[in-house]
């Protein structure tokens, strides 16, 4: 440990060190040197002091000692740095001063930022609407009756395949014939025109058998609907002027309680 | 408090507004106070030849220099700022001992300031020379 020189601070140690015989400052040495952890550091020095007697070695300590205890009575432990203090009403301690002048202000939460809001455009006024008459009631729908099943369709047999057909010349036309000898008479034929050939017909293969259809159950009779009342009609609304756009507001850092 | 009502209430409450750098002066000057007080009480000797107008400043230093080292109360600030008189202006760096604990983020504020009492307590045991002081100090664990 170097020896203190400022001025206005470590005038007791300097006065100290300038009267120490060079033994104390070696132990000096030992008493300032750090130890595994600051916990470990802190708990020797307090048994050290502990274990001292409660006689001072001298005018320096008994000063000190003196001195911790008047700080102890004089500064708040609960009091932070910097705030006025008064007595406390125990007599023991003492306490933060309150302000008279200023009242306690609860402490705000912190309000996010807010977005910029567009223009809203005015809003048209909108017109009475009418009154809504009255709807009658609906009749009970009747209930159907049940489909009978369908029986199955037999397998229809397969075709056979029909020749080619030549084509048929025209005949010319025949002469009414008088009744002759009991036969009736025949009237005359008109001409009958060519046929073209007919083509030969594929083989029809044969059809499935359909099978049977279920019967469909009867569907139940609908119950009446009950009439509806009229709607009274509703009056107009006025319109509803524009509102301006507002610019985005910033984060409101959180305020704490004074 | 007894109510107040027309311009003379006006007065009144005016006279009764105190600003916040008032306020937070009358702590400063009232922390201050306080210390230097104890230091003549105990220390009349060294008290009488110190320009004390002028060492209001070196303690509101150290006083910021205890903020950092995590004392906040305003006991453990005056504790820090007395050891600082007593040992010098940069013994929270100059005594390893004493900078180990003030850097201890687990050491709790109180803890610290009766680790900073003990040790001025040891050191002036130690330099006066008394009977326990010709005992060797138990080394550091």
């Amino acid at each position: 440990m170097s020896l203190p020189t400022p001025p206005a601070l470590g005038g007791p140690l300097g006065d100290a060190l300038a009267g120490a015989e060079p033994a104390a400052t070696q132990q000096l040495q030992q008493l300032a040197a750090p130890a595994a952890d600051a916990a470990g550091k802190a708990a020797d020095l307090q048994s050290q002091a502990a274990a001292a007697p409660d006689t001072a070695a001298g005018p320096a300590e008994a000063a000190t000692a003196n001195a911790a205890k008047d700080l102890g009575n004089e500064f708040s432990s609960a009091t932070p740095t910097g705030a006025p203090a008064v007595p406390c009403a125990c007599g023991d301690c003492i306490k933060s001063a309150v302000d008279p002048a200023l009242p306690a202000i609860p402490g705000t939460p912190a309000l996010p930022a807010m977005p910029d809001m567009p223009a809203m455009p005015a809003m048209p006024a909108m017109p009475a609407m009418p009154a809504t008459p009255a709807v009658p009631a609906m009749p009970a729908t009747p209930a159907l009756p049940a489909m009978p099943a369908m029986p199955a369709m037999p397998a229809m047999p397969a075709m056979p395949a029909m020749p080619a057909m030549p084509a048929t010349p025209a005949m010319p036309a025949t002469p009414a014939t008088p009744a002759m000898d009991g036969l009736p008479a025949l009237p005359a034929l008109p001409p009958l025109p060519a046929l073209p050939a007919m083509p030969a017909m594929p083989a029809m293969p044969s059809m499935p058998a359909m099978p049977a259809m279920p019967a469909m159950p009867a569907t139940p009779a609908l119950p009446a609907t009950p009439a509806m009342p009229a709607m009274p009609a509703m009056p107009a609304m006025p319109a509803m002027p524009a509102m301006p756009a507002t610019p985005a507001a910033p984060a409101m850092p959180a305020v704490p309680a004074l | 408090m007894k109510s107040v009502t027309g311009r003379a209430g006006v007065v009144e409450t005016s006279m009764n507004q105190i600003s916040s750098e008032q306020w937070a002066r009358m702590g400063r000057d009232s922390f201050d106070a306080r210390l230097i007080a104890i230091i003549r009480r105990n220390h009349p000797e060294q008290a009488a030849k110190m320009d004390f107008a002028a060492l209001v400043g070196a303690f509101r230093r150290q006083a910021t220099k205890a903020q950092h080292h995590g004392l906040t109360d305003e006991h453990s600030a005056a504790t820090y700022v007395y050891t600082a008189w007593l040992m010098g202006e940069e013994f929270d760096t100059r005594i390893p001992a004493v900078a180990q604990i003030l850097a201890d983020r687990r050491m709790k504020a109180r803890e610290k300031a009766k680790a900073l009492s003990n040790f001025s307590r040891l050191v002036f045991r130690t330099l006066s020379g008394g009977a326990a002081a010709k005992e060797a100090p138990r080394s550091a664990a």
